[in-house]
């Protein structure tokens, strides 16, 4: 018989109690482990995803960031408009690569619980993501489409069929598909741009900036070289009704916006930790409490002060870490479909896993619980190993 | 045997008690548990220790047993000053020197025959199952060895503690009534138990309210108010006897 099993049969000679205090500290790392995961996982997918669009930086109406990064990411409308002449003014910028105007708007669809992103697009967007692989062509008609890989899923539909939007009382030849590229390219509908802008722009919102038809979105651009991203977006900075979004300032936007969800998460996550530690404390506690006497017969019978310490201290951390593992096997059960839960309440979840189950993650866990084991073993072991044999023989 | 006999055979003590005092305060009253008692205990010798309740038995056994400090006096085990040790190092004392059985025999319920005996091993870091066999089949206890002690009845769980007391090979064995929650036949087998461990050298001391338990001893001391107030031998009595039979 080894320390260890000694202990183990300790902890399970009250198995309802130590299953219990077990449950608890199941549950709070189990949270905990999600949480560390989904951080890492959110942060990740985001960066992959800005990373994969090719684009360095985005030129939008001014005063909507947060609806620009929205876009870039999910799709949507946004309520503003950049001036017809900013295009011009973009191009006239040394060191850019390509600068693809965009108009994109959405149609909701509540009762098939979706968005319809339609994505007036012209040869630009080709020569920026160039990566694009089309089954078909491009369009180049007024009502022709290219549907995103997942679209044409959904729509169950080929080259060659028709699309109606009764919405907009239009129909659409689609004369491609876009092959799967893993992000929200998948996701929309790619129409010419002046067909978007004739069939999405908002008149009452154009009508005030000026003309109907020549309205953007906003401009996605690839520069010849990244590293001249702040000397360009200073440039771009300076075009009047335009404002500059990098990648790195959306990602950073969206971090911090994410943060503050975050901090209250994990200040919940840790309240349960402390709960879940002082619960581990008083069944420990409780325990020596309960085998005074046993203490005293085991001192009695040789054992040094630190062999009693080092017994309670080992069951604590046994108790603490079976409850421990079994957080981590129900966070790596459960993680998918927490994953779901949350993406439903996310306004900026990026496409794929947002949930990074990381050996890195596993290691951090597994020391936080020895942490607090450590920390929530020590007074019961120090009492436990405290107490004279004499008086821990009389006890009752 | 006479006693002196016994000291003089093995030419060294295993225990020697001098002016031995515990004494407590109960508000402006002291309480001396122990008052000034002398004992001494050699290799292979039985020692019985009588006396009514209070009379200072447990506190004796305690004391010798590294439990609990003297307040003033010398107690020697195996040529070991141990008043002034610390801690760690009468726990060492306990561990390679005494073994001690309770009246109550004081099993971890948790664990079975042969893990309640194999405690103290862990607490000495020795791996020694020969040993544990080996008592195992001494206190006649080979099929129940993974039974736990609430499926044994009291002379049974008295072996065992007999055993878990003896497997670190200790030199003295303390016994605080070791007879006094069994019947008849398991007395007369504990008591044969601490004659065959006698033979092999271990110095037994037993704190008892049995009279023929007392009588069977090599020696017996009678205390009362911490004091030992009468020691009779009963070395040439036992060797006589035991002649007759």
């Amino acid at each position: 018989m080894s320390f260890i099993r000694f202990a183990l049969k300790n902890l399970f000679a009250h198995k309802t109690r130590t299953i219990l205090t077990m449950g608890s500290m199941t549950v709070a790392v189990a949270v905990l482990f999600t949480l560390v995961s989904f951080n890492r996982g959110y942060e990740k997918a985001l960066k992959t995803q800005l990373q994969g669009m090719g684009i360095h930086m985005m030129v939008v109406p001014v005063g909507c960031p947060y609806e620009a990064a929205s876009l870039i990411l999910k799709g949507g409308k946004i309520p503003n408009y950049l001036p017809a002449d900013v295009l011009d003014q973009v191009n006239a910028i040394p060191g850019i690569d390509v600068a693809a105007p965009a108009f994109m708007s959405g149609i909701v669809r509540p009762d098939e619980g979706r968005t319809d992103i339609f994505v007036g697009v012209d040869s630009a967007t080709l020569r920026l993501k160039n990566w694009w692989k089309i089954d078909g062509r491009f369009p180049e008609k007024p009502n022709e489409v290219v549907l995103g890989s997942d679209v044409a899923l959904i729509e169950q539909s080929h080259v060659g069929d028709q699309i109606y939007v009764p919405e907009k009382d239009a129909t659409f030849d689609i004369v491609g598909v876009l092959e799967p590229t893993g992000n929200e390219d998948d996701g929309m509908f790619y129409i010419p741009l002046q067909t978007a802008q004739k069939l999405f722009t908002d008149t009452t919102i154009a009508t005030a900036a000026g003309s109907v038809t020549d309205k953007l979105t906003g401009i996605s651009i690839r520069l010849k070289d990244p590293d001249d991203a702040p000397v360009i977006s200073a440039q771009l900075g300076k075009i009047r009704g335009a404002e500059v979004i990098t990648m790195g300032e959306l990602l950073g936007t969206m971090m911090t916006l994410m943060g503050a969800a975050k901090s209250l998460l994990l200040s919940i996550v840790l309240i349960i930790i402390v709960i879940s530690a002082l619960g581990v404390l008083n069944t420990v506690l409780m325990s020596v409490f309960e085998r005074t006497k046993e203490i005293g017969v085991m001192r009695a019978t040789g054992a040094a002060q630190a062999h009693i310490f080092g017994l309670i201290w080992l069951e604590t951390l046994m108790l603490s870490l079976l409850g421990g593992l079994g957080g981590l096997g129900l966070a790596l059960v459960g993680a998918r479909l927490l994953e779901s839960l949350v993406k439903k309440f996310l306004p900026l979840a990026p496409r794929g896993s947002v949930v990074a189950l990381e050996p890195g993650s596993f290691i951090l866990i597994v020391a936080f619980v020895i942490g607090i084991a450590v920390v929530a073993g020590f007074y019961p072991a120090l009492r436990a190993a405290r107490a004279k044999p004499i008086e821990a023989l009389r006890s009752e | 045997m006479t006693n002196d006999e016994f000291r003089m055979t093995n030419g060294r003590r295993l225990l020697e008690a001098r002016d031995l005092w515990r004494s407590y305060h109960r508000g402006s009253e002291t309480i001396h548990a122990l008052a000034g008692l002398n004992l001494t205990l050699a290799p292979g010798e039985i020692v019985s220790i009588v006396g009514r309740s209070g009379s200072g038995k447990t506190t004796l056994l305690n004391q010798i047993g590294c439990l609990d400090r003297p307040s003033k006096g010398s107690l020697k085990i195996a040529g070991t000053e141990v008043t002034g040790l610390k801690e760690q190092e009468l726990a060492g004392i306990r561990r390679d020197h005494i073994g001690f059985i309770f009246q109550l025999f004081y099993l971890i319920p948790t664990l079975t025959v042969e893990e309640n005996i194999r405690l103290p091993l862990i607490f000495a870091r020795k791996h020694d199952e020969q040993r544990v066999s080996e008592l195992i089949e001494r206190i006649g206890l080979s099929k129940s060895r993974r039974a736990l002690p609430k499926q044994l009845d009291g002379g049974d769980m008295q072996r065992v503690a007999i055993a878990r007391a003896l497997v670190n090979r200790p030199k003295i064995l303390l016994a605080d009534e070791p007879t006094g929650r069994l019947e008849k036949k398991s007395r007369g087998a504990v008591l044969g138990i601490f004659r065959e461990l006698a033979q092999d050298g271990l110095g037994v001391i037993m704190a008892t309210h049995d009279p023929e338990l007392a009588r069977d001893a090599h020696r017996k001391l009678e205390l009362s108010d911490g004091r030992v107030v009468s020691e009779e031998d009963y070395t040439q009595d036992n060797k006589q006897q035991k002649e007759q039979m």
